[in-house]
């Protein structure tokens, strides 16, 4: 359904992503890992159709989406990395806003935005200005903007980022709904317990390159390793933590 | 009855919307370019805002009509008196203030004219066309150049008019006159409009974004200065006695509201014979701001706005390397402050001054209007004597002291960022010993440098050496007394206290400055000017200042309460409307 080909990006000549190529299938959740700055998001805002590919293209249902990129959008719910929102809204007219522009229809707009508000707990500060939300409220808000309009697919960029431990609960089990329901999930995260419970295959990136890619069992058992985690620290090959640990420590007890 | 009328057309408004997501565009554009961006604490809302920017429009077509129909008596039966000749310093006024009101309020709005990097997160992941979330920001700007137009000149337009022609006296000669007057406020309005859109737009499409910062923040605090200027000079120059001399080729050319009153006058056939510069002149100026308003527009469209996913958020680029900035100014500031808390304190006070935004805007408007009122009595002829006066020289360093420390002062008290002075909270929760002197240094140090570096070497020249020493000796006791005043009961952290709307700071600073221009600095001078005459009088000035030092500082080192870093009456959050469900 959704296609990633030899997807290649460069800021000013400096290469973010290069040769990147997935595809996801409706009832499948991609989990996109790794570390800090290997591209994760500069990939999501090409899938977005954001920003522009230097090399290849994304696929929606076999056409390129630049082709009819409005129409690839009506059927995208995308959760960008930061909840940059109108902060002089309050969160129901920013969702009115989204809604509206989607040419989503009012009577029936305002139900679900309510339904949606009630849901995720924003109901009785839903006429309270956006600029003084927690961070944690304005991540739901993104999530419900991304699902007011029963999106095909989804992307998300770190969802979970300031969500308490009840919102994130929630979220997850949302994810295995929606996917039993046959969306096609694009899911970037850094945590991993929740990547090993909800997606369905899983690719790893590092500066840029993919460095595995394949179901979650695959993925998992790679290197001949047990859990996730352990395969995800061997495969990118950071630094061995305990010793970068050990060092911070020492130079925060020097005087 | 009204309500349900209200609701019914509201209901039919937001169905044709749904209908029409680009209208949806539009009016949230119109909103958000109306807001006031959520943090700021002074908001009037939309109605508010245009209810008062119509009001000085209106005053002064009021305070006219004293003179129009008191000449009228006065001159009754008096075939000399016309109020055609009459009335052009008059719409000369109107004019300059239509100019100056749209200026400032443009500049006010300057950030969200384009759509900017908050748009694109919003807008761009909805199905919308890029190119339609940039014509729905391009209508909305017209629309609200527009009713802004009419607003500031609507109640002028109609009372003017009714003024000039009460002596006709016939509804032939309103229709005439009403018209010539309209088009040429508005007219000037867009004129001033469109050209700061398109100055905007080229800039942010021609500069990359680090730049665009810096250049962007600089021209907008000089034209700040040129429009506060602008509209001060349009209420203190005395309507009747102005009276300038047209003549072609001149300097009057280059200056549009010219264009503008030439437009007036060659509509209306008794003032048709004093037009000089043509009055096509002004129906191009305003064609050519908008061709250069709609080319730079598209051009920001397609260089910046297309391309905000790729740009980084912040300045771009790492700062350019100042090697001998931060080598010299460091050996200096060591000396100045001492190392610490101080010294740490005295950097986070001076980058915050000259690096944000709101601070160096508010700051380089009132330390720009003290420049030009300190520079205006050099200019040749300001004073009709050939050569330089003493006191203009000496009265110069005090006026620009003066809205430095109180600019200074003001900013003191505007938040930098409030959700970042957890920092100081932490560090600084009682009363530091270090904090009046690093506000006391800071203050200083932006005076003294120009004092010395500019002033003393100008001063040795215009005078000579023994009365310039004496001048700056009595310059710098008084800048010290000027300090210690405005710091006195400061118990704040310059930048980190969160700020309470109060208007009555803003209007205490206009006051005070005014009382200060009219009657402090002349005193003072005259002081300065005695002393120098008579140099055994400086045996009496010194000590005197010495003790108010040290009266105002022992004061304030009384112990007192802690650093303060919450005015009174902050919203914990603000409520939109509650009754809307
Ligand atoms: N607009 C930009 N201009 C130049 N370089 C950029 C830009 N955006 C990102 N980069 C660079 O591209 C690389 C990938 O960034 P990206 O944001 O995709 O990382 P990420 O995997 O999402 O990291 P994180 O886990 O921290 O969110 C980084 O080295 C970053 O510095
Ligand atoms: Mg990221």
């Amino acid at each position: 359904m959704l296609e990633a080909r030899t997807l290649s990006k460069r800021y000013a000549s400096v290469p973010a992503v290069s040769n990147v190529n997935f595809s996801i299938q409706p009832a499948h959740v991609l989990g996109y890992l790794g570390p800090n700055g290997s591209g994760k998001s500069t990939t999501v805002k090409m899938l977005a159709g954001l920003l522009e590919p230097s090399e290849g293209c994304v696929l929606f249902q076999g056409q390129d989406i630049r082709n009819d990129l409005a129409g690839y959008k009506r059927r995208l719910g995308y959760v960008p990395e930061e909840a940059n929102l109108y902060p002089y809204l309050s969160g129901r007219e920013y969702l009115e806003l989204v809604g509206g522009l989607r040419g989503l229809e009012t009577s029936w707009l305002q139900k679900r935005i309510d339904e949606f508000l009630r849901l995720f707990s924003l109901y009785p500060s839903r006429h309270v200005a956006i600029a003084t939300y927690s961070k944690g409220m304005r991540q739901r808000i993104l999530i419900t903007a991304a699902l007011l309009h029963n999106p095909d697919v989804l992307i998300f960029d770190e969802p979970l980022s300031g969500l308490d431990v009840t919102s994130a609960l929630i979220f997850r089990h949302l994810v295995q709904e929606l996917k039993q329901a046959g969306k096609a999930i694009f899911y970037c995260s850094h945590v991993l317990e929740v990547v090993e419970k909800v997606c369905s295959h899983v690719l790893v990136l590092r500066k840029g390159a993919v460095i595995a890619y394949g179901s979650l069992q695959d993925v998992a058992g790679m290197q001949s390793m047990q859990t996730l985690e352990q395969t995800f620290s061997r495969l990118v090959e950071e630094n061995d933590a305990e010793d970068v640990a050990r060092k911070l420590a020492e130079l925060t007890l020097t005087q | 009855m009204t309500r349900s009328f209200g609701e019914s057309v509201r209901r039919r408004w937001s169905r044709t919307v749904t209908k029409r997501p680009f209208l949806r565009l539009v009016q949230h554009f119109f909103e958000r370019m109306a807001s006031s961006g959520g943090n700021s604490d002074v908001d009037f809302g939309m109605a508010g805002a245009l209810a008062l920017l119509a009001v000085p429009g209106a005053f002064t077509a009021i305070y006219l009509s004293g003179k129009y129909s008191s000449l009228l008596q006065w001159l009754r039966g008096n075939p000399l008196f016309d109020p055609y000749r009459v009335c052009v310093p008059d719409e000369y006024f109107f004019i300059v203030y239509s100019m100056a009101i749209t200026g400032l309020v443009t500049l006010v709005r300057w950030d969200r004219l384009l759509p900017g990097r908050q748009d694109f997160a919003n807008l761009a992941p909805l199905p919308l066309k890029l190119r339609d979330i940039f014509l729905a920001n391009a209508t909305a700007l017209g629309g609200i150049a527009i009713i802004f137009a009419i607003d500031v000149n609507l109640i002028s337009s109609i009372l003017f008019p009714l003024l000039v022609t009460l002596k006709e006296g016939t509804f032939g000669a309103f229709a005439r006159f009403a018209p010539a007057h309209a088009i040429a406020v508005l007219g000037i309005s867009l004129f001033t409009f469109l050209a700061l859109l398109a100055l905007q737009s080229l800039l942010k499409s021609l500069l990359p974004d680090s730049a665009y910062r810096r250049v962007s923040l600089v021209v907008r605090t000089i034209l700040l200065v040129f429009f506060v200027s602008l509209l001060i000079s349009a209420f203190v120059v005395p309507l009747s006695i102005f009276n300038f001399k047209m003549k072609p080729g001149g300097a009057g050319d280059w200056w549009p509201p010219l264009w503008f009153l030439s437009l007036f006058e060659s509509r209306l056939a008794p003032l048709r014979a004093r037009v000089t510069i043509a009055p096509q002149f002004a129906v191009w100026a305003v064609a050519g701001a908008l061709a250069v308003a709609i080319f730079g527009f598209t051009l920001s469209y397609r260089r910046y706005f297309l391309r905000i996913a790729e740009r980084r958020e912040g300045p771009g680029n790492p700062a350019p390397r100042r090697v001998f900035r931060l080598q010299s100014s460091g050996r200096i500031s060591r000396l100045w402050v001492r190392p610490g808390p101080e010294s740490a304190c005295y950097g986070f006070i001076v980058k915050t001054l000259i690096r944000n935004d709101t601070q160096l805007l508010l700051f380089g408007i009132w330390a720009g209007l003290g420049l030009l009122l300190a520079a205006e009595g050099f200019l040749p002829g300001a004073n009709g004597t050939r050569g330089l006066p003493h006191d203009v020289v000496l009265s110069a360093p005090l006026m620009l002291a003066f809205f430095v420390l109180t600019g200074m002062r003001f900013t003191f008290d505007l938040p930098a960022s409030v959700d970042a002075n957890w920092l100081f909270r932490l560090a600084a929760n009682d009363r530091p010993d270090w904090l009046p002197s690093v506000c006391r240094k800071a203050m200083l140090a932006f005076i003294l440098t120009w004092f010395f570096v500019i002033w003393f070497p100008f001063a040795v020249l215009a005078l000579d050496w023994t009365n310039a020493s004496i001048a700056a000796l009595i310059d710098v006791l008084l800048f010290v007394v000027a300090v210690d005043a405005l710091l006195f009961g400061f118990r704040k952290i310059p930048f980190t206290c969160s700020f309470a709307a109060d208007r009555d700071r803003l209007l205490r600073l206009v006051a005070g400055s005014m009382i200060a221009l009219v009657f402090l600095i002349p005193a003072l001078v005259g002081i300065e000017v005695s002393i120098l005459t008579k140099f055994w009088r400086l045996a009496i000035l010194v000590p005197v200042l010495l003790i108010a030092i040290a009266a105002l500082r022992r004061k304030r080192t009384e112990p007192g309460d802690a650093t303060v870093f919450d005015d009174k009456g902050i919203e914990p959050f603000a409520l939109l409307h509650l009754s809307g469900d």
